[in-house]
């Protein structure tokens, strides 16, 4: 996602029609990043709806010395595993509601798999799938992770590996590598 | 080391999330052990497969956009408050509401605070009205 400092400038002169343009180039990636952390559509939408209230409130305050694109993910990320804490402390099952409408690749090996694992975060406990997303999806440290979610850098460690393994283990069992238990025990 | 004490560090050895130390020792383990360099294989498809997930778009709802829309036009008048309120309403009602346990364990280590405050005042005052007059 790219967005053009102009486009910015514009928005916040509050020129007329420059932050709908913003939300009409943006809105799709945000969507994207908030739904691989919640989990599902229907939430996925509301909170997209509150990261644009956020962004509309706070970009006059945004410094122009910061990457707009890496501010607009860092707001949408923490809309995200603030409505993920919540739902967490109410109780609420976390059901991974139906899967998305992804587009067909070309039929490259990788593409194939980064279809299947964008569907098997889905079914990630979501203290792993935040964790998991951020780092290996969207390339954030530990560290910063750790400092958004309010936990150590260990911890998100921990959970970020068990994700990845857990991850190896749905390739597996669709058969795309093989299984850790069909491999020949060597030591 | 044997396979069952490595495995748990593969995940972070594919990533470059180790600690040098631990990551040699993985590293050393994995060039001599063939099921371990083939969870090695599998996790690294796991790591180029995610980088790729980045790149896709989830196809939001239909008129998402509208509602977006819709919503932010209804925000001049906090634009207005902006300059005068620090932040708006509903945040210090979404900040209350995740705070809520700090607030609530914050308010009673006041109360506590000061009926120990007041019952100090209290027997102060009392042990003063008690000394005799000096003349």
């Amino acid at each position: 996602m790219q967005v053009p400092q102009q486009l910015v400038e514009s928005v916040r002169r509050g020129e007329p029609g420059a932050f709908e343009e913003l939300v009409r180039s943006t809105h799709r990636s945000v969507y994207s990043l908030v739904y691989r952390i919640v989990g599902n559509a229907e939430d996925a939408a509301d909170v997209t709806q509150d990261v644009y209230l956020r962004v509309w409130r706070g970009l006059r305050g945004f410094r122009g010395d910061a990457n707009f694109s890496t501010w607009l993910y860092r707001v949408a990320a923490n809309a995200a595993l603030t409505f993920v804490k919540r739902r967490a402390r109410g109780g609420v099952p976390t059901e991974p509601s139906e899967l998305p409408d992804l587009p067909t690749g070309d039929g490259a090996e990788e593409r194939a798999d980064a279809e299947l694992l964008e569907r098997a975060l889905a079914t990630l406990p979501e203290s792993q799938r935040a964790v998991v997303v951020l780092k290996d999806v969207y390339g954030w440290t530990c560290q910063e992770i750790g400092k958004q979610m309010g936990t150590t850098e260990g911890a998100v460690k921990v959970r970020l590996f068990r994700a990845r393994q857990r991850l190896a283990d749905e390739l597996a069992s669709a058969g795309v590598v093989v299984p850790l238990k069909k491999r020949k025990k060597s030591s | 080391m044997r396979c069952h004490q490595i495995r748990p560090y593969l995940p972070g050895f594919v990533g470059g999330d180790l600690r040098q130390d631990t990551a040699d020792i993985v590293a050393g383990h994995i060039a001599t052990c063939t099921s371990c360099t083939a969870e090695i294989a599998s996790l690294e498809r796991v790591r180029t497969g995610l980088a790729l997930v980045a790149a896709r778009e989830v196809a939001p709802p239909a008129g998402l956009l509208d509602r977006i829309l819709e919503r932010t036009a209804d925000q001049p008048a906090r634009r207005v408050l902006a300059p005068v309120l620090p932040f708006a309403v509903d945040d210090l009602a979404r900040l209350v509401s995740d705070h809520r346990d700090t607030i609530a364990s914050a308010a009673g280590v006041a109360v506590v605070a000061a009926g120990a405050a007041y019952a100090l005042w209290r027997a102060v005052r009392g042990s003063r009205s008690a000394e005799p007059a000096t003349s």
